[in-house]
């Protein structure tokens, strides 16, 4: 699935430099256009403000909001569990763009790279663990009332996370409209996990290192992003 | 260097997304049932007792399960752990009531109630079935062989219990010319002989109440004059008999004309009717009791008597059972709260009391519970508010307090205790963990369960030391360093002695297969599978 996304993606790539080909200007000035642009990506959906600056450099601003939620069900032990997981990462960033061949024709125009940082307002995730199965204890079915659940919780701390990547900006639809791919990735510290349980799986204390081992490289937050933006002036 | 970067993010980004739950080992804790009661039985003699047959009846048996969930119901070293169903645990005003009958060849059948009211998790109760062969001191055990002549009694007949095992009240029964036997569905037995077996007590001895119907004289299911509904309370004997008939083997029921029972009462007997000595003239009442439906019933009243020093109760019956000659105390409905009050209480250090309910001299019922800061009170069932003391003794027998119960029904006592002798002792406390064979981390899923110590060699049965709770128990109660001990753990259906341990002050093992870790020496190989097996169930 991973590798069939990242065919995907890189042949996306190929028909927009075909389509940033055949329709950029050869005229020198700064590929970004002063513009309003709404993204969506694997980092969540947002908006985005673009400035530039001289011939080649410019500034991006704007917000990400990430609501994901998903569940798992496993054996993760003797008994089958379900697990709900609701991961939230909001974000407002900043980033510096340069566009090192600005002077070029058609697709290596538009390519810029981003660098920059984003504030997490919002960097947690939650997962709630229950079993999934009938439980017995001899000959006792016990209710599900009775069994309770293990609540994780992940935290990173609300800190400044540095961002790089790349990305393709304001390939021509129109005189109106520009058409945005971004990929890059934030870089956030490192997260704590808390875990409680209650009533019968009161005792799985031992499982919070556990996840936190799991979870340890879950610091680079990777970011794939297609988006369209609106030229504050239009572009001929 | 574009797709260079774009593999470099991808990769990192592929990478970072390990599944949170893997190798995660979810743990259901074993503690389903939080209510237990533990059930002590031993022989008069105080030896424990495990060939015999375990019987739960009563109204909310089917909610009782051994403490692994079965309804397997089987004495081991004398122990039986019996937990309720979680979804039928007692609420205020709804206990948990059912009978626990133990019975075996050549030993008096015994019905235990066992009640568990509200926010009682864990009770323990100890029981003596009686050995025919070896009563104790106040007992009598009489089993004589009557002729019969078509299948009745061919002249008036007079058994008498003879004075001995340091008897001091007897049982005559009176068998008129013409009775006839009948089985309890009134047909006439046939047999050239009667086999008789009349066990009677002296009520004044602990020991000889220590066979009371149900094991204690604070009781339930019990049938008042004109009553169609079941009561509870206290019994005071002045005298008590059983006594069974057999013709041809059978057991029998009734007679065909009424019997005369005349039972020698206790001299000493403090009537609560009269507060005062027994005396000629005074009206007792007559119980009888059926052993297995477990129940009392009002037979009628009697007249102090005399015959010869002694003093008698004497009536007719037509049916043969338990013969009760004595008060009756009605108990409240609500079970009477002890709070316990102490300076040197600690809420870690728990210290084993016996908590005595004391009726007119005799002790009506008992409790030894594992007593610390946070865990003091304790509830008993069946007792009236009027003529009951509650008496509090450590584990070497000394009263620590004494005082009258709260006259208010449903009421709480609070009683101050003093100072045990081991107030000063130092704490020792013992900490238990859990590695499951091929896991590096401790686990803390560990049951509760009863531990029980004496010294080393001793012929002394195992004292209650306290209830390991997350594996954790602190006592006073132990010597450091000098003394050796044994000890007997109780876990559900599993019992483990561990021998000739020295403990220090603070002690803490890990029972695993580890480096460092105990697994016992002598049955290191039943330790290991009974760790592997609840390891499994973890």
């Amino acid at each position: 699935m991973k590798k069939q996304t990242v065919c995907i993606v890189i042949g996306l790539l190929c028909l927009l430099s075909v389509r940033g080909q055949r329709l950029s200007s050869t005229e020198v000035e700064n590929p970004i256009s002063p513009s309003l642009g709404i993204l969506v990506g694997t980092a969540g959906g947002g908006l985005e403000f673009y400035q530039p600056f001289g011939n080649q450099f410019g500034i991006q601003a704007g917000f990400s909001l990430m609501p994901f939620d998903t569940q798992i069900i496993g054996t993760y032990g003797q008994q089958e569990t379900r697990s709900q997981v609701r991961a939230r990462l909001h974000n407002v960033h900043i980033l510096f763009d340069w566009a090192p061949f600005y002077k070029a024709s058609g697709f290596f125009r538009h390519l810029i790279i981003n660098a920059g940082g984003g504030y997490f307002m919002q960097a947690k995730g939650y997962i709630q663990t229950t079993l999934n199965e009938s439980y017995f204890y001899g000959d006792i079915e016990v209710p599900y009332y009775l069994i309770g659940e293990v609540n994780t919780r992940i935290n990173w701390n609300e800190t400044i996370a540095p961002y790089l990547g790349l990305a393709l900006t304001d390939i021509w639809i129109d005189n109106r409209f520009g058409l945005d791919f971004g990929l890059g990735g934030y870089y956030l510290s490192a997260p704590s996990v808390q875990l409680t349980g209650t009533k019968l799986l009161e005792y799985n204390q031992a499982n919070g290192p556990i996840i936190e081992r799991n979870i340890r490289n879950y610091r680079f937050l990777p970011q794939l992003q297609l988006g369209v933006n609106y030229r504050f002036k239009l572009k001929y | 260097m574009f797709y260079m970067l774009t593999g470099l993010l991808a990769l990192a980004g592929i990478q970072s997304c390990e599944n949170p739950l893997k190798d995660v080992n979810i743990l259901v804790s074993s503690e389903i049932l939080k209510y237990t009661t533990l059930l002590h039985v031993s022989d008069t003699e105080g030896e424990p007792l495990s060939n015999l047959s375990v019987t739960i009846k009563g109204r909310d048996a089917a909610y009782i399960y051994n403490l692994e969930g079965r309804k397997q119901f089987k004495l081991d070293g004398g122990l039986l752990n019996l937990g309720i169903h979680p979804e039928h645990e007692p609420t205020p005003g709804n206990p948990i009531v059912f009978q626990v009958e133990l019975s075996g060849s050549g030993y008096l059948t015994q019905v235990i109630p066992v009640t568990i009211v509200d926010q009682q998790f864990s009770s323990i109760n100890a029981i003596s079935v009686m050995d025919l062969d070896a009563a104790p001191a106040g007992v009598t055990v009489y089993t004589p062989t009557v002729a019969l002549v078509n299948n009745a009694i061919a002249k008036t007949l007079i058994l008498t219990t003879p004075l001995s095992n340091a008897s001091e009240q007897s049982v005559q029964i009176t068998l008129p010319v013409g009775t006839q036997f009948l089985d309890e569905n009134g047909n006439i037995l046939t047999g050239t002989e009667l086999t008789a077996s009349i066990i009677n007590a002296d009520t004044d001895k602990e020991g000889a109440l220590s066979i009371f119907p149900g094991g204690s004289l604070a009781t339930s299911n019990i049938y008042l004059a004109e009553s169609s509904n079941a009561y509870s309370g206290v019994f005071n004997p002045a005298a008590f008999t059983n006594i069974e008939f057999f013709v041809g083997g059978v057991p029998v029921r009734r007679f065909s004309q009424p019997i005369e029972i005349a039972q020698q009462l206790d001299p000493g007997f403090h009537n609560v009717n009269t507060d005062a000595p027994i005396a000629l003239g005074d009206q007792l009442t007559i119980f009888s009791y059926f052993t297995h439906e477990a129940r009392w019933d009002y037979e009628q009243e009697a007249t102090v008597e005399a015959d010869g020093d002694a003093l008698v109760s004497t009536f007719s019956t037509d049916h043969l059972t338990w013969f009760l000659s004595g008060n009756f105390l009605q108990a409240c409905e609500q079970p009477a709260t002890i709070q316990l009050e102490a300076s040197w209480f600690d809420s870690s250090v728990s210290y084993p009391l016996t908590i005595e309910a004391v009726v007119a001299g005799k002790v009506a019922a008992a409790i030894t519970v594992s007593i610390n800061a946070d865990n003091r009170i304790v509830k008993f069932n069946y007792l009236p508010t009027q003529g009951v003391t509650i008496r509090v003794r450590d584990n070497r027998g000394a009263i620590l307090g004494e005082q009258a119960v709260n006259a208010t029904c449903g009421g709480t006592t609070i009683l101050s205790l003093n100072d045990p002798a081991t107030v000063n002792d130092p704490t020792v406390t013992l900490q238990l963990y859990v590695r499951c064979p091929g896991q590096s981390e401790v686990i803390s899923v560990l049951p509760t369960f009863y531990l029980y110590y004496k010294e080393h060699n001793s012929s002394d049965d195992y004292a209650f030391l306290g209830v390991v709770t997350d594996g954790f128990l602190s006592t006073r109660l132990l010597t450091v360093e000098t003394v050796v001990y044994d000890f007997k753990a109780v876990w559900g259906n599993n019992i483990k002695i561990v021998g000739g341990h020295r403990v220090q002050e603070d002690n803490s093992g890990t029972v695993g297969i580890e480096p460092g870790d105990i697994i016992g020496t002598k049955a290191g190989a039943t330790n290991l599978a009974i760790l592997s097996e609840k390891c499994s169930e973890l």
